[in-house]
């Protein structure tokens, strides 16, 4: 899918947007679970933690599920809650 | 006369005012990081903290561990007579000396300093002092770093651009 432009149009409606509502606000949450799990890791350990190995890969771990966790958010409120016809895409 | 508030909000902008809070956080949090990175917290001259450095049956006699300490490169050491463990940041010019076992001494390659691993002093090159010495603790069979035996040490290579 490639996205060329979003209008401001009406939302979809029915069960199905409800869902994928429900699935951004859910994953919302779990983003700022994500995101602050990040932080307090790197606020409150010390640097010999903090420049091990295992600390960088379980940091980077996190950034990648936090991408990804944004990535589905975008996707269902692009593709779950505007109208079809709002959003061009190119094939 | 009736008075009526009516506060209607679609859940698209509701998505917008989360995904807002949520980058909101995130840069709260990257601010947060780069402050502690720049300022980090200081203890007071000389104080005592316990820093683990490795679990003793890691370092057996003979063997090192790199470690960092206030954010200086350091180096762990298990001779015949116990644990030492020195600051590795060259007293000459600041490159980082590590342990030669073949030789039994802490080598700085960039000027053939030479160290002795049991006291730190210079055995022989051009380094003008010793290597730091840190004072370490070894009890429930981990070694924990305690401070630095000078404790204007820090103060005293913050000149060396680029120290580890």
């Amino acid at each position: 899918m490639h996205i060329e432009k979003i209008e401001y149009g009406p939302e979809k409606t029915g069960f199905w947007s409800q869902v994928a509502f429900a699935l951004v606000i859910l994953l919302t949450l779990v983003a700022v679970v994500i995101t602050g799990n990040i932080f307090w890791k790197i606020l409150s350990s010390d640097a010999s933690t903090a420049s091990t190995r295992s600390f960088i890969e379980e940091v980077g771990k996190l950034l990648a599920y936090l991408l990804f966790d944004l990535g589905a958010i975008i996707y269902l409120y692009v593709k779950g809650l505007l109208q079809d016809e709002y959003v061009t895409t190119l094939e | 006369m009736e008075d009526k508030i009516t506060f209607t909000i679609t859940r698209r902008k509701l998505t917008e005012i989360f995904m807002g809070l949520v980058a909101l956080f995130f840069a709260g949090g990257t601010i947060a990081s780069v402050l502690k990175y720049l300022w980090p917290a200081t203890e007071a001259k000389g104080a005592t903290v316990e820093i683990k450095i490795a679990n003793a049956d890691e370092v057996p006699t003979g063997s090192v561990k790199k470690f960092m300490f206030n954010g200086k490169a350091s180096v762990l050491l298990h001779m015949p007579a116990g644990f030492r463990a020195f600051g590795s940041v060259c007293t000459h010019l600041g490159c980082i000396a590590y342990w030669k076992p073949d030789e039994n001494l802490i080598f700085c390659p960039c000027h053939l300093g030479k160290f002795d691993p049991n006291t730190g002093a210079v055995l022989s090159g051009p380094p003008p002092s010793p290597l730091p010495a840190i004072d370490i603790v070894v009890k429930d069979g981990a070694v924990f770093a305690l401070k630095w035996k000078d404790p204007n040490y820090v103060k005293t290579i913050s000149f060396y651009a680029g120290a580890a």
